[in-house]
């Protein structure tokens, strides 16, 4: 299998590797310095250095945390614990680490917070040009809060536990969240952006960037959007029980994620939602772009979700046959000299859900599964593919590690 | 220019140059929040003596003072003559007029009042995307370009040296570069640390099909 194994950007990862063996040196030579200076602070027995070697060894040491950070959300920790060698086991690197992320809080976030908000707050009614600058803005001042993400979890790495921050730093950084996730959804218009910021992770650290994860998958269009359904139930109230239904089929899709982390199974989502997510909006050439809706079935009935639909999106593959989506349909495309059994078409297995037979599409060898039936409603099923050769069963969810 | 389909070759980069801002209430707003630093700065910051971005260290003086209680002053009392500027002396400390004037005589008395220092502004900004264009390479990623939201114009986002860095727009027609921002983050931290956020920004953009490759790089 080809696809979709999750690879780290080779380039980043060198990059990132390279940052740790040079802070790594930086730390090692302040840590050194330090511990030869004779007149240690009473009481001070990790060897921290004071005032101005204490603000220089906290700086190196925040920039080793940075790229340690994104060793491990690059799915590199062990390669990252190998480089860090004799700090791993340091108490005095330990206090300086927890130094250096109270520091990125105290000088870095808490000063962004307040323009950060003033941004988010006129970023919707922005006119061109504005709409442009405000949008690098907030980005920039959201990339303070990554750095602080990145350099708490190299300080879990480099100490073994939670970073012990003191208890003003914990406060300006609950307070920070608590501000920005309010406001979060003000940021929907940077649309694509959001998921790019946080691409670069392996899939399973995005959610921990949820500044730019929560809903990064909407389109940037979503708070018109908004605008679009008050007007619907505005001029048709009787449309609300359609919207409220709605809303308690997505906290359905919540309940059933929060119960498959709380199994310790991992997030659980409908294979629809797994397939439109694997599913991106693309440019066309000439830059243009078709809106289309795709009907789909929530758990208590159909309604529609407005998606995107430029091309197909190859999701697994082997020299046999291709799966992907187009955003309407699950497409399984029989790679030539293969040829499918006759009067088999493959077949959708689903728990409760009877078995569900793909429609021969009009190109050859090709069959699709419409995304609105109510098998993709289930968490996971078995694709069965008959071949003249063989038969084929592949689960969906495909198997993504890193 | 405008489709750029199979990325941004390297001739094209070349003849890039950064036009200015992409309208002057941005340059102002830039100009004033982060050179002279006299607005839209968290209360504690618009007191401190203390200039975190270091322009002096880029600017020369005239036309900046070194010493950002000075440097305020100065500025202070030139917008002191100015009007229809909601930054004149009086204005309650705090209050953010540039992101949202539209007074032309006001916009055009600050152009004057003001055009020494934006012109070494935002000649540190073209000296930054020169230099962000002569040094990018797949290894250096010191400039990197993306699409948004399937919008056909092209985003760029550079950082130099002295740790300036921009982010602009590519203009419809061909040729210039309108700068959406231009900052210095952190100037006593390694450069390579701020390549390696590019380097996470990139790799994000080309996961996510919004990279426009640099060709030649």
């Amino acid at each position: 299998m080809s696809l979709p194994w999750w690879k780290p950007d080779e380039e980043l990862l060198a990059a990132t590797l390279a940052e740790i063996d040079e802070r790594a040196a930086e730390v090692r030579r302040a840590l050194a310095f330090v511990s030869s200076l004779p007149d240690q602070q009473p009481g001070r027995e990790s060897g921290i250095p004071l005032d101005h070697d204490r603000a220089a060894a906290t700086d190196h040491m925040g920039d080793l945390l940075d790229a340690v950070g994104t060793a491990v959300f690059l799915g590199a920790s062990d390669t990252a614990r190998d480089r860090l060698g004799d700090l791993l086991d340091s108490r005095a690197a330990c206090d300086l680490a927890a130094a250096a992320v109270s520091r990125l809080i105290e000088e870095s976030l808490s000063p962004a917070l307040s323009g950060l908000m003033n941004d988010i707050y006129e970023l919707v009614a922005a006119e061109d040009g504005d709409r442009e600058c405000l949008e690098e803005r907030i980005v920039d001042a959201l990339a303070e809060r990554d750095r602080v993400e990145l350099a708490m979890e190299g300080a879990r790495l480099l100490c073994g536990c939670e970073p012990e921050l003191d208890d003003d730093s914990l406060a300006a950084l609950a307070s920070f969240d608590d501000l920005l996730r309010a406001e979060l959804w003000r940021t929907l218009p940077l649309g694509d952006r959001r998921a790019a910021r946080c691409a670069w992770a392996a899939p399973r650290y995005r959610e921990r960037l949820w500044w730019w994860f929560r809903g990064c998958d909407l389109p940037h269009t979503a708070l018109q959007d908004m605008q679009t359904v008050a007007r619907v139930i505005h001029l048709f109230p009787e449309a609300r029980q359609e919207l409220e239904r709605m809303l308690e089929a997505e906290q359905i899709l919540d309940s059933l994620c929060a119960a498959g982390r709380d199994r310790g199974r991992g997030k659980v989502i409908s294979l629809r939602e797994y397939l439109l997510r694997k599913f991106r909006p693309k440019t066309s050439s000439s830059g243009e772009t078709r809106q289309m809706f795709v009907c789909v079935s929530g758990p208590r009935g159909p309604y529609d979700l407005a998606a995107s639909h430029y091309e197909e999106k190859p999701l697994y593959q082997t020299a046999e046959l291709t799966v992907s989506t187009d955003g309407e349909n699950l497409i399984v495309d029989i790679e030539s000299p293969e040829k499918p059994l006759a009067d088999r078409p493959p077949v959708l297995e689903a728990p409760d859900h009877a078995p569900l037979a793909a429609r021969q599409a009009p190109e050859p060898n090709r069959f699709e599964f419409p995304l609105s039936n109510p098998v993709f409603s289930a968490p996971e099923a078995w694709l069965v593919v008959s071949l003249t050769t063989s038969e084929r069963r592949i689960r969906l969810p495909f198997d993504e590690r890193e | 220019m405008e489709s750029l389909s199979s990325g941004l070759d390297k001739k094209t980069l070349s003849e890039l140059r950064v036009a200015g801002f992409v309208n002057t209430r941005v340059a102002h707003l830039h100009l004033f929040k982060h050179v002279v630093r006299l607005c839209d700065l968290p209360p504690e910051e618009l007191y401190a003596s203390r200039d975190p971005e270091k322009w002096s260290e880029i600017i020369p003086n005239p036309p900046l003072a070194p010493d950002l209680r000075a440097r305020r002053r100065k500025a202070r009392e030139s917008l002191a003559a100015i009007d229809s500027c909601g930054l004149r002396v009086g204005r309650p400390e705090g209050d953010l007029p540039c992101r949202t004037c539209s007074s032309a005589d006001a916009q055009g008395a600050v152009d004057e009042a003001f055009s020494d220092l934006m012109a070494s502004y935002l000649e540190a900004g073209r000296q930054a995307f020169e230099w962000a264009k002569r040094n990018v390479s797949e290894r250096l990623p010191f400039l990197l370009a993306f699409r948004q939201n399937g919008q056909p114009g092209v985003r760029l986002k550079f950082v130099d040296n002295r740790k300036i860095t921009g982010a602009g727009l590519l203009s419809r027609h061909g040729g210039e570069v309108l700068l959406l921002t231009c900052y210095r983050k952190d100037p006593g931290r390694p450069l390579s640390l701020l390549k390696l956020s590019l380097s996470r920004e990139r790799a994000g953009h080309r996961n996510e099909g919004t990279l426009v490759p640099i060709q030649g790089c």
